[in-house]
């Protein structure tokens, strides 16, 4: 507590009134005075005190209560002070720091560590304006910042963070760090699968060049590895190839340098999305019938694909003689679809095909090379006495690339498709709207034909009458197979019974047997949001087993997986510093990529003051190095003028009042803002009208008697 | 007598539900059939006069389109819109008669559902044997309350001029009608429009006998005029099939020499 005192006026009338008035009095008692009238001066004196009592002068006290200023020390907490002995350093700074600045009668002390949760990059400056956000200017005593320099938000304009009180930094690395970082220039975020793009990158040496070349090695997500000497500080553009649609992960590394900060900078993962040009399709339909629609009307809905598109119109011994010129039917290219293009196609559809001698044998030939080269094929319908009179591809060399074996004559009973077990996992076929529950009836409509197959090989993943294999997937050499072993899926579309999810469905097959990696039925995925790693295991058969995870740095961590019962196992895990995790089942092996590539964070990992040097100069704040400082103590002189150091090598923290320096050689200054708030008032008026009574009748009194004489 | 009444009670009881078990299981068996092979339909109009002569036409019809074209070829059904299942008919023939009633709401709902599912619907308002004016009428009265699209007349490059053959005109038995198509053709269902009208009367054309003979004369181009009318539902019966899989055709050359790049 402390008090004020002042001298107020408090006139009883307007001093608009009181001016004329005494003005008036003042002017007729001086005339008096200059006329040498007697009691002059006794009628000067009775208006004076009149107008004292009028004007009514009192003292008045304050009473004051001091305001706590308030300092903020950011602690610095992001990836890169985790190296050498920063983070060390900075606790021990910021314990003495606490110890301190804690019995402060006049100092609250907000400690904020910023960091954590942002991996890209420092933003102490956001975590200041959050623990000043409640204080008001004048109470702000400064900000002492335990950092390695390097923030990413420093404030363009210095002049703005003076309302903060002095800023000082200090230093949590050593002087002179050296240190080798793969940066990467230029790096496109898409490609098309099968065309490769450059990426460009370069060797940075900080502050001097270490050597003139170094060791570069690029592995890609297949795990090819390819290596190449580059020039340090040169940019490199090397090729790089998309294998596959998707996510293509390149990564990047140096060998170390002499002089090493880090090797997490040493190493850059960089994601590349591949998308397909466009995809091929080829649909071959047997005859004109009604299913043909249903496989034109998904086909041509889906914007990534090109159709082509051939229907056996008329069969080549139905000749009616009508000439060429009025019918509508062109010849079908068949070399030109069946060998010279047809490794262009990303799919081919045989749709209720039958080899009514339409394609040569030889071309079957191609179409099973095309298959086990990577290709993919989709077998629908050859029911309605396809594989039961011996006209269906199966007769074919084709019968060694299709999962099912012909047995029996078509099926002509009514059933309902049903999801298997493992097509309940499947992703072409998982929660396929209609299916039901495991062990329900599907609430979609009835199919009524099927050819009756065994399967060699394959997986089932819907099952038709009295549980016969219906949709079969494969994998054949590079490529993929699907037979449906029923034409009956346009009953579907038509809505018959209500229909189905035939577009779904179809839409699902076709992709996945184009390798989109979305419909991969066994496979490892991790995908990053923000620190957060969520691992994705697809696969048909209920594994438990976990996974393990490699940090950047090189430690190992296992995470158990959880199923959730449709195919799919995830795990998740917050992780602390950017850059390639590694993650592998023992099976599978996947990337996972934290913060972007060459991002802020890792980009320069020296100590500097050089960022925050702006904002450091502006504000009178200083920079130290914790690395020169034995101890903190508190200046003894605390309002006092920042005058000599006791102690060499350590830090004083001083309370220097606002308006003084608030840094010097050894010491920092936390200003003393001296605000207070005022809890009451007390009012003394100084003249009672009591004791003005008697002096205005008196002095009255005596100019009468004055002039009377 | 007591005695004779209920028997002839139960006799026919017995005897109904024979029919209906015997309904049930041929609409089991039309079912099966109907989806293996492509057959065509035909809504029954009530006039038997009428009903033999398209059902002469679409049988005819489909022994053309067996010995010309790689369809497999079915049957022919007569269907009640009130009751029969359409949905396996990739083409319903619908002459359109003045004594036709108007349709109840289930089967407007039936209909609907039929063109929304990617079915197509030929009306024949046979006008040249009915009078324009009255055929208009009576197509209103029957299409009354069925989602049907705008219409045109079919353009010079639709696909029902090229689906099969080559057709500059569309005759039946009778040539002076315009033929009608959708409009704005949607892509939702690869764009084929799920309506042709016009007047001409071709099941007329195509009905034949057992040894093969027409029915009817086709006026007046003759026989010529009838090939033309058989080509003419041949390409009907293709675009129902293929939709709009020969307006692609002419990209193809296109696609083939970009992708051989």
């Amino acid at each position: 507590m402390s008090g004020g005192t002042s001298l107020t006026f408090a006139p009883l009338l307007p001093v608009l009134v009181l001016v004329p008035i005494f003005g008036l009095a003042a002017l007729v008692a001086l005339y008096g005075l200059a006329c040498a009238a007697r009691g002059g001066w006794w009628r000067l004196l009775t208006v004076a005190a009149l107008c004292l009592a009028l004007v009514n002068p009192s003292l008045i006290t304050e009473v004051r209560e001091p305001v706590k200023d308030v300092a903020v020390v950011v602690v610095d907490r992001s990836p890169s002070q985790a190296l050498g002995a920063r983070t060390a350093r900075t606790e021990r700074a910021l314990a003495e720091l606490e110890t301190k600045l804690a019995p402060l009668p006049d100092l609250e002390t907000r400690v904020v560590r910023s960091g954590g949760a942002n991996l890209t990059e420092t933003r102490l400056f956001e975590a200041l304006a959050h623990a000043f956000a409640d204080v008001p200017q004048q109470r702000r005593a400064g900000v002492i910042l335990l950092t390695d320099g390097q923030v990413h938000d420093v404030p363009l304009d210095p002049g703005r963070s003076h309302d903060n009180g002095p800023v000082h930094v200090l230093l949590s690395g050593d002087h002179d760090e050296a240190d080798r970082r793969l940066e990467i220039v230029k790096a496109p975020s898409f490609g098309l699968v099968g065309k490769p793009v450059a990426l460009t990158f370069r060797i940075v040496d900080s502050p001097s060049d270490q050597s003139e070349s170094a060791e570069v090695t690029i592995r890609h997500d297949d795990g090819t590895i390819h290596r190449l000497t580059v020039a340090v500080g040169r940019e490199v553009s090397i090729d790089v190839p998309l294998e596959h649609g998707g996510r293509n992960i390149v990564e990047l590394s140096v060998g170390s340098a002499p002089h090493e900060l880090s090797l997490a900078n040493n190493r850059v993962g960089v994601a590349i999305n591949a998308v397909r040009d466009r995809l091929r399709v080829l649909l071959v339909s047997g005859e004109p019938y009604a299913g043909g629609r249903t496989w034109r009307n998904m086909l041509k809905a889906d914007p990534a694909v090109d159709l082509v598109h051939f229907t056996i119109l008329r069969p080549p011994e139905k000749q009616d003689g009508i000439p060429i010129r009025e019918l509508s039917l062109i010849a079908f290219p068949i070399r030109e679809l069946f060998e010279v293009k047809l490794a262009e196609f990303d799919l081919v559809i045989f749709d209720r095909y039958r080899q009514r001698g339409v394609l040569p044998m030889i071309y079957l030939d191609n179409i099973a090379r095309y298959v086990r080269n990577g290709g993919a094929l989709l077998e629908a319908g050859g029911g309605g006495g396809g594989f039961g009179d011996n006209l269906g591809l199966r007769g074919s060399s084709l019968g060694a690339v299709l999962p099912g074996q012909p047995v029996g004559p078509t099926i002509d009973r009514p059933f309902k498709p049903i999801v298997t077990a493992i097509g309940r996992r499947h992703p072409v076929t998982v929660g396929l709207a209609g299916s039901g529950a495991a062990g329900e009836e599907p609430s979609w409509g009835r199919w009524l034909h099927q050819s009756e197959v065994q399967i060699a090989h394959g997986r089932v993943l819907m099952t038709g009458f009295e549980d016969r294999p219906l949709l079969i997937l494969d994998r054949v050499g590079e490529g993929r197979v699907a037979q449906l072993a029923s034409d009956q899926i346009w009953l579907w579309s038509r809505g018959f019974e209500g229909g189905g999810p035939q577009v779904e469905l179809l839409r699902r097959l076709a992709h996945w047997l184009m390798k989109e990696p979305d419909l991969e039925e066994d496979d490892l995925r991790a995908r990053v949001e923000g620190n957060r790693i969520e691992i994705e295991r697809r696969s048909l058969a209920p594994e438990p087993r976990s996974v393990e995870l490699i940090t950047p740095e090189g430690e190992v961590k296992t995470l158990a997986m959880a199923d959730d019962g449709n195919g799919l196992l995830g795990a998740a895990i917050t992780v602390e510093a950017p850059g390639i995790y590694r993650i592998s089942d023992g099976l599978r092996h996947t990337v996972a990529l934290v913060g972007e590539p060459g991002a802020p964070e890792l980009a320069d990992l020296r100590t500097t003051p050089e960022r925050l040097q702006p904002v450091v100069d502006g504000s009178g704040g200083g920079v130290k190095w914790l690395v020169d400082i034995g101890s903190v103590d508190m200046g003894s002189g605390v309002m006092g003028s920042g005058g000599p150091q006791t102690s060499t090598g350590g830090l004083i923290l001083r309370r220097p009042a606002a308006n003084r320096i608030q840094s010097g050689p050894g010491w920092l200054g936390l200003r003393a803002n001296g605000t207070y708030t005022v809890t009451g008032i007390t009012d003394h008026p100084l003249l009672s009208p009591w004791a003005l009574l008697p002096l205005v009748l008196g002095s009255m009194m005596m100019a009468w008697w004055r002039e009377g004489k | 007598m007591q005695l004779n009444s209920r028997f002839l009670v139960c006799t026919g009881l017995v005897l109904a539900g024979l029919a209906l078990a015997n309904m049930a299981a041929s609409a089991a068996e039309l079912a099966v059939k109907a989806s293996e092979r492509t057959w065509l339909g035909y809504i029954a109009t009530g006039d038997e006069g009428v009903d033999q002569v398209t059902r002469a036409g679409l049988e005819g019809l489909l022994k053309v389109l067996s010995r010309r074209t790689a369809v497999d070829t079915g049957g022919v059904a007569a269907l009640d819109v009130e009751s029969d299942e359409l949905s396996f008919f990739p083409l319903l023939y619908w002459v359109v008669t003045s004594s036709q009633p108007a349709l109840s709401s289930l089967a407007r709902a039936r209909v609907n559902s039929y063109l929304r599912h990617g079915g197509t619907v030929l009306f024949d308002t046979r006008d040249a044997r009915s009078g324009g004016d009255s055929a208009a009428l009576a197509l209103r009265g029957l299409t009354e309350g069925l989602e049907l699209p705008a219409l045109t007349p079919v353009p010079a490059d639709h696909v029902l001029t090229r689906a099969f053959y080559l057709l500059k005109e569309f005759p039946g038995r009778t040539r002076n009608g315009e033929v009608w198509v959708e409009a704005s053709e949607e892509r939702r269902l690869d764009g084929v429009s799920s309506i042709i009208i016009g007047g001409n009367d071709w099941a007329g054309a195509w009905a034949m006998d057992a040894d093969g003979r027409p029915l009817s004369a086709a006026v007046p181009g003759g026989e010529r005029q009838r090939e033309i009318a058989y080509r003419f539902g041949v390409n009907v019966v293709m675009y129902a099939l293929t939709g709009n899989y020969k307006a692609d055709q002419v990209h193809v050359p296109a696609i083939l020499q970009r992708i051989g790049r």
